[in-house]
């Protein structure tokens, strides 16, 4: 079970000796969500909502500015993020894995597929020994579809989509709990990406893994997420599970989002814009990230109208449908 | 690889540049084959003798032959040729013996002469006594210039390969920290690096070289001047380092790294650092003249290697001494143009690397 | 037809031998037409309309075909004219907004010069008045505060705005958009889609928009080109390409897309199994033999010719709707 406890994250605008402390950005402003175990969660929203941020800082690439995250593992240790030891977050990096967007960046080009994928393991606490790690190496690369002869191969031999596949590879060999999905399919062709869905969607099946997926395609984060929470300027604005948000969304911001997106038209009909002006004339303005959207407290608080539906009231007075 | 030789071929001073090394560094192995004798080989008749092999005369023809000369002037040293008399080199010939790489004993020669020499030389007993083939002339012992270069390429080459590697693996370790933890790391070692760019190179060298007793071996000159050379040259390529492992710490592969817990040391020296292998290789091979010239300044100035080790440094400190000395003998500057080359070649290869790794250069010819 | 694009071979020289980008690619575009092209990551999209403008980089060659504007051919063009094709006949605007803008120029003197380029005789105010009546035409609010602000002052969709006002100072007759909304969000892209629109409405422009989205260019391109491979695998009108699709890959494609409201509990993607062609190493015959369903021996022996099938144009030795 992931908690993450009202966290906030600012980045200093400036950075310096002389950096004045009232410039910064503010990725994320008390967001409030609990993730349960074998689930995946999907978060949205448009770019620089604080997706990213929101996920990094559950694997401490940021460090929390406000708020906590509470991370239980199934062998009942518990992790909080806020002040974490060494040792502790060598623990928790090995449980919670996090897949980056891009394969061609994330994978060192100098390394065989087997150093990629054991570089890492033999720092973490269950490095079984060599023979041991190779051994399963060499199950795992078959297990994300690809043969034990390309564990001598380097990832630019591969594709986009197999490159893809190395990274989940990687990131299992741990035996993590978690995996974060942070843009995994964005990068890929749609011809592709169906292939990563699956694979993912089976490896939760067998290793009863949770994830955490981002991406911008609404379509696929409505297919393969559990539940799903949308946000807007570091603030979530609206969960629910994934069915219930893709036939109904309560929050003026989510409809607004939903209505953008392209859908294919067969029909020879052309383009018309859909969509209330009204919402669109309150949202398309850019999100200033050094605006502190949130003044006060409550604002934060979300009501639940119906079970496991929550919606938050932050924007809430933007013409509602 | 392919792709190196494609670039080669379109680009002849890189070309030249490559077959000029291949030659110097073969010669530099083959010394003793390829000389004509050992450096220490003293002809006292004929101090200062001008290169005297020559390839036609009326009467040999067309061959590898020597020209006789007489001395004419002996408090100057003035040879003039005597007309008519040559003497045919011959190929594989035996001569002084040696021993290979301190190892073989031998005495086969590349090229040499089987005429008998008047004032034949006393250290020199068991290949019999021949006529003296001066390719480049000779010193005041009669030493052959030809076979002291390529003895004395023995310390040039070496120190530039020795000293760089020296220097590139404190730049890497020093810069290579820098650029990973920055803060106060960052600061001490940037400081420290300037400190020594900001003093000039040479009173440096000559500061610490005087620090140190006058007499030592050739081999005690050899370590001491590498040493010196290398803690000059560090930060310059410290600073380059630093600069691309503190934009390559950001990429994800290293994040990713880094989420795995791999300790930092090895995230710098095994994932950060062997992705600029090729700038790396660039920079060793433009760093090379820089040492080969350091070691010449050094010895020119008495301070490097002396008698009877030789290094081209050496060699010229030895003979060019007066202006007048290089009128009347200017083959003595024979090290000199060896020492030129070298550098031309080193660079002329380091430029053509540069662009056979950029992978922003393009061939342009195939361009539309 | 303004512009034809006839049998395109395009090739790269690279470190591992010649690479075949494009191979026999020909298309047409009418005036006031919007013609999309889609196709996998590295069909050939790009470099196809890098031909067009003749700014491939400098290690391809245009080995054959032609490329004809009105009913010259672009490949004839040299100097003089080839700079005013470029300028006044044929604009194209990029994936990244924000690269194609020098960030110490402000907005305003970066649009002033490319007035300038095509009309080197206005004066000072009448440069920034038609800079003002650009920046209007492509909906930037306040546009006259907005001359003076820089590159970085500006959202990627507002940049994508005003590198279209850029297109649009030479007032050309044919667009070209590689993939001009895919780094930008959703909410933004279909303000871009409705502007691209507009234009055509007013100035008649024809555009080529290049993109991976289908479901984005299904509601406004009148053909479609799609490509795999480096070849046009089919060609039609909008409406005949996505409801019967004539080749396999198109079908495929169409049937990858994650359709709305779907979910994993209730139904399972379709999945085109195989990796996309290798560029270094093509597949003998039909690049799509190796992921394609209906894949028969006579598949792999040659590429199979362009042929026409209820309307659209495919290259596919089976014949009907897929
Ligand atoms: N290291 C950083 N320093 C300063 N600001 C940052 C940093 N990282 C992110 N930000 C800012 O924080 C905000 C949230 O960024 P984040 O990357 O979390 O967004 P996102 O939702 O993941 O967006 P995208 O969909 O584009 O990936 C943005 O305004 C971004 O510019
Ligand atoms: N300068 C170049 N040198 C070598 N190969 C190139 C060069 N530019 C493009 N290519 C190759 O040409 C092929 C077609 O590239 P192109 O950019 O047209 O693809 P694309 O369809 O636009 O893909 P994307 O959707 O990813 O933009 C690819 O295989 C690519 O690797
Ligand atoms: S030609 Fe053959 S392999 Fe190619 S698409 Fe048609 S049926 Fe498939
Ligand atoms: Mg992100
Ligand atoms: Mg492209």
């Amino acid at each position: 079970m992931i908690h993450f406890d009202s966290i906030v994250k600012h980045y200093p605008l400036e950075a310096g000796f002389f950096a004045r402390e009232e410039h910064k950005v503010f990725a994320v402003n008390g967001v409030d969500f609990r993730v349960e175990p074998g689930e995946i969660y999907g978060l949205v929203g448009e770019s620089g909502c604080g997706k990213t941020t929101t996920a990094r800082l559950l694997v401490r690439m940021e460090r929390l500015t406000g708020g906590n995250i509470l991370f239980r593992s199934r062998d009942g240790r518990e992790f909080r993020l806020a002040g974490i030891g060494r040792a502790d977050l060598a623990a928790l990096r090995s449980r919670v894995r996090y897949v980056f967007q891009d394969p061609a960046r994330s994978l060192n080009p100098r390394l065989s597929i087997r150093e990629v994928l054991l570089s890492g393991y033999r720092y973490s606490p269950r490095w079984p020994g060599r023979s041991r790690a190779e051994e399963e190496a060499r199950s795992l690369i078959q297990e994300v579809g690809l043969s034990v002869g390309d564990l001598d191969r380097r990832p630019a031999d591969f594709s986009g989509g197999q490159r893809q596949r190395i990274s989940i590879a990687r990131a299992l060999i741990t035996q993590p709990e978690v995996l974060i999905c942070d843009e995994v399919v964005s990068a890929l062709d749609v011809s592709i990406q169906g292939q990563i869905l699956n694979l993912l969607l089976r490896l939760r099946e067998e290793r009863g893994l949770t994830m955490i997926f981002i991406a911008h395609d609404l379509a696929v984060v409505g297919y393969v997420s559990d539940r799903i929470g949308v946000m807007y300027r570091g603030v979530l604005v609206e969960e629910a599970p994934a069915r219930t948000l893709m036939a109904n969304r309560r929050h003026p911001y989510t409809q607004y989002l939903f209505e953008s997106l392209p859908v294919l038209r067969t029909d020879g009909e052309s383009h018309r814009r859909r969509g209330d002006p009204a919402l669109r004339a309150t949202f398309s303005r850019r999100a200033d990230a050094t605006e502190n959207p949130v003044s006060d407290a409550t604002f934060l608080e979300m009501d639940e109208p119906e079970p496991g539906h929550r919606v938050s009231r932050i924007f809430s007075d933007a013409p509602r449908r | 690889m392919k792709r190196f030789w494609r670039v080669l071929f379109r680009r002849p001073v890189a070309a030249a540049s490559l077959v000029v090394l291949v030659l110097l560094y073969g010669g530099m192995i083959f010394a003793e084959v390829l000389s004509p004798y050992a450096p220490t080989t003293v002809f006292r008749e004929s101090a200062y003798h001008p290169p005297n092999v020559r390839l036609w005369s009326s009467e040999l023809g067309l061959r590898l032959q020597i020209q006789k000369y007489a001395l004419v002037d002996e408090i100057n040293w003035r040879y003039a040729p005597i007309r008519g008399e040559y003497v045919p080199v011959k190929l594989f010939v035996q001569g002084p013996e040696y021993r290979m790489w301190g190892l073989f004993p031998a005495s086969v020669h590349l090229f040499g002469t089987e005429e008998a020499y008047p004032g034949y030389s006393a250290d020199w007993s068991a290949a019999g006594r021949t006529y003296p083939v001066y390719l480049m002339g000779a010193d005041n012992l009669g030493r052959d210039l030809f076979t002291r270069i390529l003895y004395g390429s023995r310390i040039s080459l070496t120190i530039g390969f020795i000293g760089i590697a020296i220097s590139l693996t404190l730049a890497i370790v020093l810069g290579g920290l820098a650029g990973y933890f920055g803060g106060f790391a960052d600061w001490l070692i940037m400081r420290v690096a300037e400190f020594v760019i900001l003093i000039p190179g040479l009173y440096l060298i000559l500061f610490l070289r005087s620090l140190l007793s006058r007499d030592m071996d050739s081999g005690q000159s050899f370590i001491l001047i590498t040493v010196i050379l290398s803690f000059v040259g560090w930060p310059g390529s410290a600073r380059l380092i630093r600069g691309l492992v503190h934009s390559i710490k950001r990429e994800d592969f290293v994040i990713n790294a880094q989420l795995e817990s791999i300790p930092a040391l090895v995230i710098i020296f095994r994932h950060i650092i062997p992705q600029m292998a090729s700038i790396l290789i660039v920079s060793i091979t433009l760093g090379i003249p820089g040492f080969i010239l350091g070691e010449t300044v050094l010895s020119y100035l008495g301070l490097g290697i002396v008698d009877p080790a030789v290094s081209w440094g050496s060699l010229l400190n030895r003979e060019v001494t007066t202006l007048s000395n290089l009128r009347s003998f200017p083959w003595f500057l024979y090290p000199g143009l060896f020492l030129l080359l070298t550098t031309l070649a080193f660079n002329f290869l380091g430029d053509l690397l540069r662009d056979v790794l950029d992978p922003y250069y393009r061939e342009r010819r195939l361009g539309s | 037809m303004i512009l034809t694009v006839e049998n395109l071979s395009v090739d790269f020289a690279t470190g591992g031998g010649l690479l075949h980008a494009v191979r026999d690619v020909s298309f047409t575009l009418d005036a006031g037409e919007v013609v999309g092209i889609v196709g996998e990551s590295g069909s050939g999209k790009s470099v196809t309309a890098q031909s067009i403008l003749r700014i491939i980089p400098a290690n391809g060659r245009i080995a054959a075909g032609d490329i004809r504007f009105r009913d010259r051919s672009v490949l004839a063009l040299d100097g003089e004219e080839l700079r005013r094709f470029r300028g006044r006949e044929v604009a194209m605007i990029f994936q990244e907004p924000g690269r194609s803008f020098d960030p110490i120029y402000s907005i305003g003197k970066s649009l002033a010069e490319t007035i300038r380029a095509h009309q080197p005789d206005l004066g000072e105010d009448e440069i920034r008045e038609r800079s003002i009546r650009l920046l209007e035409e492509v909906h930037v609010t306040n546009p006259e505060r907005r001359l003076e602000n820089f590159p970085h002052q500006f959202s990627g969709g507002l940049l994508q705005r005003i590198m279209i006002a850029h297109a649009l100072a030479s007032d050309p007759t044919v667009l070209i958009a590689d993939e001009p909304t895919t780094a930008l969000d959703v909410t933004i892209q279909a303000g871009i889609v409705d502007l691209l629109l507009e234009l055509r409405r007013r100035r008649n422009v024809a555009i080529l928009f290049i993109t991976h989205n289908l479901a984005l260019i299904s509601s406004f391109a009148d053909r479609l080109v799609v490509m795999y491979g480096g070849l046009v695998m089919e060609e039609g009108r909008t409406v005949d390409v996505l409801r019967s699709p004539r080749h396999p890959y198109t079908a495929g494609l169409l049937a990858s897309l994650v359709p709305f409201g779907a979910h994993h509990s209730q139904q399972s993607l379709f999945i085109l199994s195989g990796a996309p062609p290798n560029p270094m190493a093509p597949e003998p015959g039909c690049p799509f033999a190796p992921r394609c369903p209906l894949a028969k021996p006579g598949c792999r022996e040659a590429i199979p010719e362009i042929r026409t099938d209820g309307g659209s144009r495919v290259r596919c030795i089976v014949e009907g709707p897929k």
